[in-house]
């Protein structure tokens, strides 16, 4: 993109989209081809890795052909947008399929202090404090996760996975080092992924941001975190993983009252929706929890249903706009519905969707996720997620009153096709896997237990 | 994946969702003055209505009681598996469900605002409540007791004329609630075996765990009828309705805790259980002398036909939770005419309310001059309060004798409490029939039902009148 930039004369945003198009699919294909490969005992190829990075740039693909239209409406530059997101999509590929924690904490870290200039484009005043304490925090969290392996590789030479887990195994390292630089690790992780009481960042972040950056942050990082915690804790720390347990289970309770809590004190529809996400970070956490074949598999269907969702609500902010300006307040959708009724009852759905109400595909996470904590007698935490997720609710009733029940008092601009064509395929996705969810089961199960090896 | 032996139940179970999407795709503009998105709505409901005659005709004269059984596999790991099934006591609810739709479509013939949204929400309310009339596992049971949740809420929201929003989020989150529950309760019982509901009292669990279950299954479901103290949330939701079409829907939702409760109380109930029959009986007596007294004493018919609707749902309720299965067809009998009643009795107070409201008429004896009118709604009131001029009469008269039978102290509460909500209606009939003062000979009238309307509750009469004749009309 760089070289095009320097030597094209005349480009426009939607060059940028199509080298950034041609690059995903080259990945995609490459990571066909070394399937199963492993690279100097620094990479691994397998299928758990392969479905993260297709998926990955499954979603990437479709929200850079959503962020083009937003940089053609508004003719700004999106060299910035696309250049930064491909250079995090590729630290996101290597940190999935990373064998060595120094190449994993490279890599998360180069991919998360990458988002501080996406946080830059088209920036204001209030945007740039924001962004620089977002960019502090990184920081700080990034030394911790530094720290962590640093304290691993004085007392090992090689941080490959396996060398690590065997150390530990072995005692070779003592417990409380092993307990040290994980528990650094894991909070590094924790923070990255936005879990309470590290969630602080996200929310602002997501508010402060262009809708392509917003989307961009909300939907992709979080797939690569989810496979490389899992990861890290299934390969590299399971022998200690029963001395986080209290430690998880409390963030995990935490992040599903601060998720419902927070989503109700918020007026800012991009706020509401980052605290519903951590609601469903939160339950994915307790649902993991031990880790163990089934725990894996609804957390993986949940966070899948929730990924799902998330990016149909995000399409649809592509379509409410007013004046050229995209609307992220409730103030500004009100009644909505008489004009786009079709943005708002995908709107609805996918609503829906988040809450696990039937019949939509939020019910099938709900479902394994709920019925795998039966499974496991933790009847409290049931009851905790099920609470807050009432308390959820209010705040996504509070969304479509604004929507249905308000009258209208703004005129919307007209919705792009290709708003319409990537919420027809995103609830064609949903209605196919909640009539037959083989599709999404059968399969996934086998290939996420190669993480379980 | 499918396996079914009959077409009729796909058939009464796809319809509507297919009215759904037609309505989607068809036009509501200004010319169309939503007409044909009516008459589509209509269109569904009588399809469905005929189907469902159809199979109600089948069913009586095939074997068995649950017929029509179709098998879904929908998922291995773990293995759900959705069972469909129709009886006569879930067909005649069905039925009536449909009917009251059909009189509330007609109810809403020249309403303007949001036709569309109006009738797409109705038919989603229709899809979801006969889907769950006919569920006969756990999971399907659930699925759609919460689904028709999100289109009442919306056509309450949307139609409602709701003042306070907190009021609807309260009304849909208590709601919700009882469905977490019962959620819950069939997550275990699902990790036991993957029940179907009619064998749910066979299901072991340990005592603490079983107390919990049952718990949950009774809290979910009775939260759906407007028992004390919670009455209010439902009650004034209800109230404030003035759309027919709304009114008639959230007056269907009790019938789904009914149902519910019904269908899955076994009829030899586990010792566990004692407790909260005995705490249900509590409760439903308060309920009912508490709401009937409210409706006697209140001006709002809204109010009082609510207060009469409640009376009878806990009243059916009690029946159907006598420990005999031989009132459940009578119950059965006996709502499908009841339901089609009160729908009919709101679509002509509504008529009245819209006429007193557009020609600024006083309520008292606005009957005098709409012969029409003051006589289906002194029909349908009639009916409504046991007169023998439906199903009604005869087989309240039996469920009665059943209550009597089982707990003499209980029935005369009941029967207080339905003389009382009764005689409201009675006592608004008679003021809206009766004016105080004589009518002047140029006072502006109130216009009466068209004649087109008159001839479908004509109808309407008719087959009450063959419901009471012979309760097995159907079988021609």
């Amino acid at each position: 993109m760089t070289i095009v930039r320097i030597f094209r004369h005349q480009y426009t945003p939607k060059t940028f989209y199509t080298i950034s198009r041609f690059f995903i699919l080259l990945a995609a294909i490459f990571s066909a081809i070394f399937y199963n490969r492993n690279t100097a005992e620094y990479f691994y190829n397998n299928s758990f890795t392969n479905l993260f990075k297709f998926l990955i740039y499954i979603l990437v693909l479709i929200w850079n052909y959503l962020s083009v239209k937003r940089f053609i409406s508004k003719n700004t530059p999106s060299f910035a947008f696309y250049t930064i997101m491909m250079f995090n999509l590729l630290c996101i590929s290597l940190a999935i399929s990373a064998a060595n924690l120094w190449i994993l904490c490279f890599s998360l870290s180069l991919s998360f202090l990458c988002n501080y200039p996406l946080l830059l484009i088209e920036e204001t005043t209030k945007e740039k404090k924001l962004s620089a304490k977002y960019f502090i925090f990184s920081l700080l969290f990034i030394i911790a996760f530094f720290s962590g392996v640093f304290i691993l590789h004085t007392h090992i030479s090689n941080l490959n996975y396996t060398n690590i887990l065997q150390s530990i195994q072995t005692k070779q390292i003592s417990l409380n080092i092993g307990l040290i630089s994980a528990s650094l690790i894991f909070m590094a992780l924790l923070f990255m992924m936005g879990i309470a009481p590290f969630h602080f960042w996200f929310a602002e972040v997501v508010s402060i941001s262009i809708l392509p950056v917003a989307g961009y942050l909300t939907i992709v990082p979080i797939l690569a975190y989810f496979a490389c915690f899992i990861n890290i804790i299934a390969n590299v720390f399971a022998p200690l993983l029963p001395y986080f347990y209290k430690t998880f289970t409390i963030c995990g309770i935490l992040s599903v009252f601060m998720g419902a809590v927070g989503a109700n004190s918020e007026d800012n529809l991009r706020k509401i929706f980052a605290y519903s996400g951590l609601y469903c970070m939160g339950v994915i956490l307790l649902g993991l929890l031990p880790l163990n074949n089934y725990s894996l598999l609804s957390s993986f269907i949940y966070l899948l249903v929730y990924i799902i969702a998330v990016s149909g609500i995000y399409t649809v902010f592509y379509g409410y706009r007013s004046k050229g300006k995209y609307l992220s307040c409730l103030e500004d959708i009100k009644g909505v519905h008489s004009q786009r009724p079709y943005l708002s009852a995908a709107l609805l759905l996918f609503m829906i969707s988040l809450i696990g109400i039937p019949p939509m595909l939020g019910f099938l996470g709900k479902l394994s996720i709920i019925n795998n904590m039966v499974i496991d007698g933790k009847f409290i935490i049931i009851g905790t997620v099920l609470f807050a997720m009432i308390i959820l609710v209010y705040a996504y009733l509070k969304i479509i009153t604004a929507v249905y029940f308000e009258p209208r008092n703004n005129s919307f601009d007209i919705v792009d096709k290709g708003v319409y064509i990537c919420m027809i395929i995103n609830i064609l996705v949903m209605v196919i896997i909640i009539i037959d969810p083989q599709y999404l089961m059968h399969d996934i199960e086998k290939t996420l237990m190669a993480v379980l090896k | 994946m499918i396996e079914q032996t009959n077409i009729f139940l796909p058939l009464i179970m796809s319809i509507p969702l297919l009215g759904v999407l037609f309505a989607l795709i068809s036009k509501d503009n200004a010319e169309a003055k939503g007409n044909n998105i009516l008459s589509l709505g209509m269109l569904v409901t009588l399809t469905n209505l005929l189907i469902i005659f159809f199979a109600l005709r089948a069913v009586a004269g095939g074997e068995g009681d649950i017929q029509f059984v179709s098998n879904i596999n929908w998922l291995s790991t773990p293995k759900i598996e959705f069972v469909f099934g129709a009886d006569i006591f879930s067909l005649l609810l069905i039925a009536a469900v449909h009917c009251a739709v059909l009189l509330g479509l007609i109810g809403i013939r020249n309403n303007t605002y949001r036709q569309k949204t109006l009738i797409i929400f109705a038919l989603l309310f229709l899809s979801m409540i006969t889907n769950y009339l006919l569920s006969y596992d756990l999971f399907s049971f659930y699925i759609f007791f919460e689904a028709m949740l999100l289109p009442l809420f919306m056509l309450v929201g949307i139609f409602g004329n709701i003042k306070k929003q907190d009021i609807l989020y309260r009304f849909f989150l208590y709601n919700l609630l009882g469905a977490v529950f019962l959620f819950i309760a069939l997550c275990i019982l699902f990790n036991q075996q993957n029940f179907n509901i009619q064998n749910i009292g066979n299901a072991h669990l340990i005592p603490k765990l079983q107390f919990f279950v049952w718990g949950a299954i009774f809290v979910a479901f009775l939260s759906r009828i407007p028992v004390w103290p919670f009455h209010y949330w439902i009650s004034s939701i209800n109230t404030n309705l003035s759309n027919p079409l709304v009114f008639i829907i959230a007056n269907l939702l009790p019938l789904t805790g009914v149902y519910g409760l019904i269908r899955f109380f076994p009829l030899t109930a586990p010792s566990i259980m004692t407790p909260y029959l005995v705490a249900l009986e509590i409760i439903s007596i308060i309920t009912m002398l508490v709401i009937a007294l409210i409706g006697f004493s209140n001006r709002d018919v809204r109010y009082k036909l609510f207060s009469y609707s409640s009376v009878y749902y806990i009243f059916y309720l009690l029946g159907a939770l006598l420990p005999t299965d031989t009132l459940l067809e009578n119950i059965g009998f006996s709502l499908f005419a009841w339901i089609i009643v009160v729908a009919a009795i709101e679509i002509i107070l509504s008529h009245i309310e819209k006429e007193k409201q557009c020609n600024g008429l006083m309520e008292c004896g606005i009957l005098c001059n709409i012969k029409r009118s003051s006589f289906a709604l002194s029909f349908f009131i009639l009916a409504a309060v046991g007169l023998p001029l439906s199903s009604i009469f005869l087989n309240n008269m039996l469920i009665f004798a059943g209550l009597l039978k089982f707990n003499l102290k209980m029935s005369i509460f009941i029967l207080l409490a339905i003389v009382l909500s009764s005689l409201s209606l009675l006592q608004h009939l008679f003021y809206l029939r009766y004016p105080q003062t004589e009518p002047q000979e140029n006072a502006v009238c109130a216009q009466d039902i068209s004649a087109s309307v008159f001839v479908f509750l004509m109808l309407v009469i008719i087959l009450l009148l063959a419901t009471f004749i012979n309760p097995f009309w159907y079988m021609g």
